[in-house]
């Protein structure tokens, strides 16, 4: 090899090792600025709320320390009470007012030292005080009393005001004249000036947002309207077990539980996003900025393909000069110690190196391979790791309640042990320790035959909470607790049942009688020092509320049933309440789910903990529970759910497919390589070589194109499937939750159902024609209001709806339509012949005035597993395509207007119910009709090059030749547009525009060669070498062009 | 072809090499040096041990994560003896020969005193994590400890309304106890409560049974109990020899951090009030991870209490706006330590302007075994309000300066 020679190749071998940091250096480049530039938004807009906080506190003092603003809330003091005297808070009213330059307000309320309202410019508040239950629990009266425990000033959390029915803010300041408390000024501030600040989109481009958040027990809030939701104030709401498909918290979380950051994120949509989240002191809020990831690499895409491209032709060129340049290498390795020296001698240098390529291809490939086994068993791991940390934190917080209670059961029994006390003091202690312990609902202290006196049998004090607020009841009037005769559970648990075993005792949660809670109880059975004597048994009962609301925290991605279990498998908390309020058992549900492995589970293992795996006959499917021991009481507490959970994603599994065949492709370059240089392939026939190398790159070809076809690109649309009434109920129960935390109507449910009998693509309008029929269920008493009806809200055509029956059935009313209706589809042909495509019908009730969620009638279908496509008529066919599967689901409609109504399309109003079907093109039709053709042409360029490059054609008849196949690839090509109607450039195109660069190049070569370019050595050199590897040109074409797409 | 070569090989190597020295650069760094000043001698030793443990503890998270802008934090841990001279001696050695970058420490009010004017002539910088008196505000400290209205004016609020309107005061003859029994005074009387009595004994002594008997005369409804160190063993133990229950006069302690009451006898704590600006039972993550990283230093036995996470979150917080401001200079690092919202074992704390710390107040009540039951706590953070309004902060300023010179210009009892 010459120094020009080398030179060349080593430039060129630079040049690529440049281009390849270069390629992730311009993405991280522009990652890393747009992240700083979301920073300094978030931390200008956190500033800017710090700023407008210190503001209105400086406003709030410098107007409540003027000496006229004094002398009128002196006077309103005294007025207290003459309440009905209304020139003081005129004056008030007016002089506060004269101060709006200072303080932009929009209420004001004064509180005297107790925390009664003295005056309020609302009249919702007059009258109000923290005596009042229902006003103790509003954020102002919460931070009314912060204030008077610390007397200090305090922001109020940003919240929806029951009495001024919005949300309001407010900032409570207390005044001191004397030495002591004076009045606490209430302030609720302009909420739009903070709106100003946190609505502002500047520098965030077309899908950027900016939100604040705040959590609530449930979950987390957006308190500013949504950009690209189109939602107002407080009406976006994430649950606490909400996470993303990459099961990470979305920036609006990460802020609102303290984290400070930025990064690459998937947000609340599920739309990787660049992202910036930190806490806003003082306001307990989050803030977070963020931008769509596609906005930001839009401009920079085609750069990021350019330098790729160039890469890509650069390791070509540099593998064609290799081979071009080097001649075959001289053979021979000297022995003994000199062996190494001689493997990296000059000659040999190239040998061993291809040999080491090699070698390194063997590795990789198996590495690749036994990663592919690993990954799975590590996924599944992952998962079952996340879900079982879920569960045991869960189980943790379940167990530190109950140790609360344990804790709270024995102190009392402790101290009742120590000193003998009156029954006024034993009252005041059981109130003191419930009032003090949020989660106890009650407790009771019995007392043995004649301990408490010698002269009273009995003496027992429950005291509870009641509609009338802590009641006392006394046990001893109401029954003889010491009988065993009383069959009564309830009165059981206080004493006899806590005297079965010495100290603690848990009994199952029951519905207690006196408070209608339910209840867990916890009995200690307590002695006089020596420990023989009985004094009597103390109950402490847990509200069960504070249990269940952490059950629900275990909800797996959202997605599975988690349930807690008595000792005996009775279910103390389902998501369907169906099953605690009857007390069914683990049994009947693995009855009523077709599950008998489930009940062979229950009944033989036993101490469950861990994960356990059964089978749903009805579904077909298999399914998974997890359960976990709670130590105090043995309950169970577990989650069931679907084992396609378990299994990596889709994409994840193409992804290591392609990247196994990336090395498959890896070891045959290096195994070809090795033979050119090493193994003299020269010395083969010519048509040996082409197939040869052909093959194996063909065999990679139709390898990529299986799993892109096995692993399909589906563009999906965000939904929660609906596969059984349990998940129906559990998601409208979680919307109706919403709906009472976001201040909607509750939503109502009207059960309907589908049967589709036709479906037709519509190719001269991009559209499908549905028919078939659609039934609802109406309840005489919940839907009373309700006039029946059903609309198709994406229709393009006047739908034609005919009644067709109408049944009743107790108080129900059961109504039939037969439809016709013309969807306007937009077929997502980009992928053709490999796409998939989802028709979705939406269904909506008529009456905008309601809040109404439709939820499908599942008990008409035989089955709901989607592969045996519930909805469809038997043999229901569709034109090229095969019907993979159908569904119904939930899909937040996210209209851009309200239609007229204010709340439409917020958070649970108007979730329109969809039936979805699932259909796959019919690969062979394609294969068929356009494959075939364009391979044959393809074939014939090549004879026609081979017969001229043999010179037993002339450039004319070549050329006549190229220009009669060009003119019927165009004709196909025409006819397949015409019956596609996607605007982009389908797979299969780039196919068509392979063959035309083809006849383009061969054209220019006929051309070349009559210019005279063929007596130049390069030229005839570039020539030979196509000729040679015309076909892995095509090939290598054609896997680049599918990588790219499928990947 | 062989020159090629080597030049490619060569450029490689030292890309390499730069990539190493860039990556493992704090080797050659110098390190940055920490004071720990606090007692490991005297009275207070055994609570300010354990502040000792917490500090290393974070500093070793600190370098593990790997420093400061690649520097190491080194800790020169220095005995103040439980006396506020010999605090000032150390804090001036910390300052001038060893050259700390900041000291974190003392417990006592009047050891930070001492250290106050030491660190403010340097213009050094002094993170005091204990729950003192307020009353106080320098350019050079900043306090994670609760201030009044973080801790004793909710603390006597809720006695007042929920168990009774009569208090008797105790406490160590110190800066602390005499200024916190002051705003009491103001407080109860603004409340319309009544102090029926108070009693002062110094930081060696012990509480004597006819103290006790003093106070049982009295009738009190609670006693509030500012007592430091082991006094507060004998006060207990007079107690429970007098037949005294928290069920029968409700204590409420101001002084005993959580991991103290191990040390005294459980029957007599038993129904103790306390308040604190942490909850040591909280499952909140952060937490949880604390004390599992604390329990795996220093043995399962080990114990936490308030002042020991505030010392281990004043140091991380430290750290953080040290890593921001890339300077130790108190006016650069301390506007940066006011953006910093940590998420800390008691939860979200940041700091105001006032360099004091946003932080919860939780009301607990001791249990049978030794545990506490949270009885309340407020709903958010409470701002950090130095001077109780009471009265003016020159009225306070004159009530310290009265006391330091009847004191014989000293901060505790002579």
């Amino acid at each position: 090899m010459s120094f020009g020679h080398r030179f060349v190749l080593y430039s060129l071998l630079m040049s690529s090792a440049l281009l390849v940091p270069l390629y992730f250096f311009i993405g991280s480049f522009i990652v890393h600025k747009t992240e700083h530039k979301l920073t300094s938004i978030r931390d200008q807009r956190t500033q800017q709320i710090g700023q407008f906080l210190d503001k209105y506190q400086r406003a709030i003092r410098e107007v409540f320390n003027q000496a006229a603003v004094l002398q009128a809330i002196d006077a309103l003091v005294e007025q207290t009470h003459r309440l009905d005297s209304a020139s003081a808070s005129t004056h008030f009213t007016q002089l506060v007012q004269s101060y709006k330059h200072i303080l932009d307000y929009k209420n004001c309320v004064l509180f005297d030292a107790q925390g009664t309202v003295i005056f309020s410019d609302a009249t919702q508040y007059t009258g109000l005080s923290l005596q009042n239950a229902d006003f103790s629990k509003t954020e102002l009266g919460v931070s009314l009393q912060q204030v008077l425990m610390t007397l200090t000033a305090d922001i109020a959390e940003f919240s929806y005001d029951p009495y001024l029915k919005t949300p309001a803010l407010f900032i409570t300041t207390p005044l001191f004249k004397n030495n002591k408390l004076h009045v606490i000024v209430a302030i609720r501030i302009n909420e739009q000036n903070l709106y100003d600040i946190t609505d502002n989109y500047i520098g965030l481009g077309a899908s950027g947002d900016l939100t604040i958040s705040k959590r609530i027990p449930e979950g987390v809030l957006y308190l500013n309207k949504i950009r690209n939701e189109l939602l107002t104030p407080f009406k976006k709401f994430l649950p606490l077990s909400y996470s993303s498909i990459t099961k990470e918290l979305s920036p609006a979380q990460r802020a609102t539980f303290g984290y400070t950051g930025s990064g690459n994120v998937v947000d609340s949509l599920n739309i990787q996003s660049l992202a910036s989240w930190s806490y806003v002191p003082r306001m307990n809020i989050g803030i977070s900025s963020k931008i769509s990831l596609q906005e930001v690499l839009k401009t920079f895409s085609w750069y990021k393909n350019g330098i790729l491209l160039l890469l890509l032709t650069l390791i070509i060129v540099i593998f064609l000069l290799l081979i071009h340049y080097d001649a075959p290498l001289k053979t021979g390795m000297h022995i003994g110690f000199r062996w190494v020296q001689a493997l990296f001698s000059h000659e040999n240098r190239l040998r061993t190196l291809l040999h080491i390529v090699w070698l390194i291809s063997c590795i990789c490939i198996s590495g690749g391979i036994y990663y592919g086994y690993v990954l799975k068993k590590h996924v599944i791991i992952a998962k079952k790791n996340e879900m079982q940390s879920q569960a045991e934190e869960a189980k943790k917080k379940i167990e530190h309640i109950l140790y609360t209670a344990e804790l709270v059961t024995q102190t009392l029994s402790y101290n009742i042990a120590l000193g003998r006390l009156d029954e006024e003091k034993l009252i005041t202690y059981i109130k003191k320790y419930i009032s003090d312990n949020k989660m106890v609902a009650g407790i009771s202290v019995a007392y043995a035959p004649y301990a408490y006196k010698e002269n009273k049998k009995l003496f027992g004090r429950y005291v509870t909470h009641t509609d009338k607020g802590l009641e006392t009841f006394n046990l001893d009037e109401l029954y003889d607790y010491t009988q065993s005769t009383i069959t009564d559970a309830h009165y059981k648990i206080f004493y006899l049942e806590g005297l079965k075993t010495k100290g603690i005792t848990w009994l199952n949660p029951c519905i207690e009688m006196l408070s209608k809670k339910f209840v867990a109880a916890c009995s200690n059975d307590f002695y006089y020092k020596t420990g023989k004597d009985l004094i009597g048994v103390v109950t402490v009962f847990v509200d069960m509320d504070f249990v269940t609301k952490r059950v629900e925290e275990v909800m797996f991605n959202s997605q599975g049933t988690p349930f807690l279990l008595s000792e005996e498998g009775v279910f103390i908390y389902h998501p369907n309440l169906n099953y605690k309020n009857n007390k069914e058992t683990i049994i009947e549900l693995a009855q009523k789910t077709a599950s008998p492995e489930l009940t062979t589970l229950w009944k033989e293992e036993k101490n469950l903990n861990g994960f356990y795996s059964f089978k749903n006959v009805a579904l077909e499917e298999e399914k998974n529970a997890y359960f976990t021991p709670i130590a105090q009481t043995g309950w169970l507490l577990g989650m069931l759910f679907r084992s396609t959970l378990l299994q990596p994603p889709l994409s994840v599994m193409r992804h290591y497919y392609m990247h196994v065949l990336f090395l498959v492709f890896f070891f045959i370059i290096s195994t070809l390589m090795l033979w050119f240089k090493v193994y003299r392939f020269q010395n083969r026939t010519f048509i040996t070589r082409c197939f040869i190398v052909s093959l194996p790159l063909f065999v990679c070809f139709m390898m990529l194109l299986a799993i892109s076809y096995h692993y399909q690109i589906f563009y999906g649309t965000n939904k929660n499937v609906i596969n059984t009434s349990l998940e129906a109920q559990q998601f409208v129960t979680e919307k109706r939750e919403i709906a009472t935390i976001i201040k909607e109507q509750v939503p109502i449910t009207i059960m309907t159902g589908i049967e589709v009998d036709s479906l037709q693509k519509t190719y001269e309008k991009g559209g499908i024609k549905i028919s078939g029929l659609v039934w609802q269920y109406y309840d005489e008493i919940t839907h009373k209001d309700i006039t029946p009806g059903i609309l198709f809200p994406q229709a393009s055509q006047q739908v034609e709806l005919t009644k067709q029956y109408e049944t009743k059935i107790g108080t129900t009313t059961i109504i039939g339509w037969k439809f016709f209706l013309v969807l306007p589809y937009a077929w997502n042909e980009r992928l053709y012949p490999l796409d998939i495509n989802e028709i979705s019908i939406a269904f909506e009730h008529p009456d905008l005035s309601k809040n109404i969620i439709l939820i499908p009638d599942l008990n008409a279908y035989r089955n709901m597993n989607p592969v045996y496509l519930p909805g469809l008529v038997k043999n229901l066919t569709v034109s090229g395509f095969d019907i993979k599967e159908s569904s119904f689901s939930f899909k937040n409609i996210q209209p851009k207007t309200t239609r007229g109504v204010e709340d439409f399309g917020q958070s649970t109003w108007y979730l329109a119910l969809n039936f979805d079907i699932v259909v796959v093109r019919t690969i062979m039709n394609a294969i068929l009709i356009y494959f075939l053709p364009i391979f044959i042409i393809m074939f014939a360029i090549y004879c026609f090059f081979i017969l001229n490059e043999n010179k037993q054609l002339d450039s004319k008849e070549t050329l006549a030749a190229y220009t009669g196949l060009l003119l019927t690839i165009v004709f196909l090509h025409r006819s397949m547009r015409e019956q596609m109607i996607t605007s982009s450039v389908m797979y299969i195109e780039y196919f068509f525009i392979l063959t035309y660069l083809t006849i383009f190049i061969l054209s220019l070569h006929v051309f070349l060669q009559e210019a005279g370019f063929n007596k130049k050595k390069w030229y005839r050199n570039l020539a030979s070498g196509y000729k040679t590897f015309f076909w892995d040109v095509q090939i290598l074409v054609s896997i680049i062009i599918t990588t790219f797409i499928f990947y | 072809m062989k020159k090629i070569f080597w030049i490619i090989a060569g450029f490689f190597a030292l890309g390499l090499i730069i990539t190493i020295i860039w990556k493992y650069t704090f080797w050659f760094k110098a390190p940055i040096k920490v004071g720990i000043l606090h007692s490991q001698t005297g009275p207070l030793a055994v609570n300010e041990k354990r502040l000792i443990n917490a500090e290393l503890l974070a500093i070793d998270e600190i370098n593990a994560q790997g420093g400061i802008h690649g520097r190491k934090l080194q800790p020169i841990i220095v005995d103040g003896a439980s006396n506020e001279f010999t605090f000032a001696k150390e804090a001036l050695r910390l300052v001038t020969k060893e050259k700390v970058d900041v000291i974190i420490g003392c417990w006592s009010s009047a050891s930070r005193k001492r250290v106050k004017d030491v660190v403010e002539k340097y213009n050094n910088l002094l993170l005091y994590p204990v729950i003192y008196e307020g009353l106080e505000e320098s350019p050079n400290i900043i306090y994670f400890g609760g201030t009044p209205n973080q801790t004793i004016i909710p603390a006597i609020t809720w006695c007042f309304n929920n168990i009774g309107k009569r208090f008797f005061l105790i406490g160590t003859d110190f800066l602390s106890s005499r200024a916190t029994h002051k705003m009491l005074e103001l407080h109860i009387a603004a409340l319309g409560g009544e102090i029926v009595g108070s009693h002062y004994i110094k930081l060696k002594d012990k509480v004597l049974p006819e103290d006790i008997q003093n106070i049982i005369a009295l009738k009190p409804d609670v006693i509030v109990n500012k007592l430091n160190g082991d006094s507060n063993i004998s006060f207990f133990e007079e107690l429970l020899r007098a037949g005294i229950t928290s069920e029968q006069i409700p204590t409420i302690s101001l002084r005993i951090s959580q991991a103290d009451f191990e040390r005294f006898p459980l029957k007599s704590t038993i129904g103790t009030y306390v308040l604190f600006n942490y909850a040591a039972e909280s499952l909140y993550h952060f937490n949880t991870l604390f004390i599992k990283n604390y329990k795996k230093k220093y043995g399962q036995q080990a114990r936490v209490g308030d002042a020991t996470q505030s010392a281990y979150s004043a140091l991380h917080m430290w750290a953080q706006a040290y890593q921001k401001s890339n300077s130790a200079k108190p006016q650069d690092l301390i506007p940066m330590l006011k953006t910093i919202v940590y998420q800390s074992p008691s939860g979200i704390i940041y700091i105001a302007e006032n360099q004091h710390c946003w932080q919860d107040v939780i009301l607990s009540k001791l249990a049978y075994n030794g545990d506490l039951i949270e009885i309340w706590k407020s709903s958010r953070n409470v701002y950090p309000e130095v001077y109780p309004a009471y009265l003016t902060k020159n009225e306070w300023n004159e009530f310290l300066i009265n006391l330091y010179e009847s004191w014989g210009k000293r901060w505790s009892a002579p």
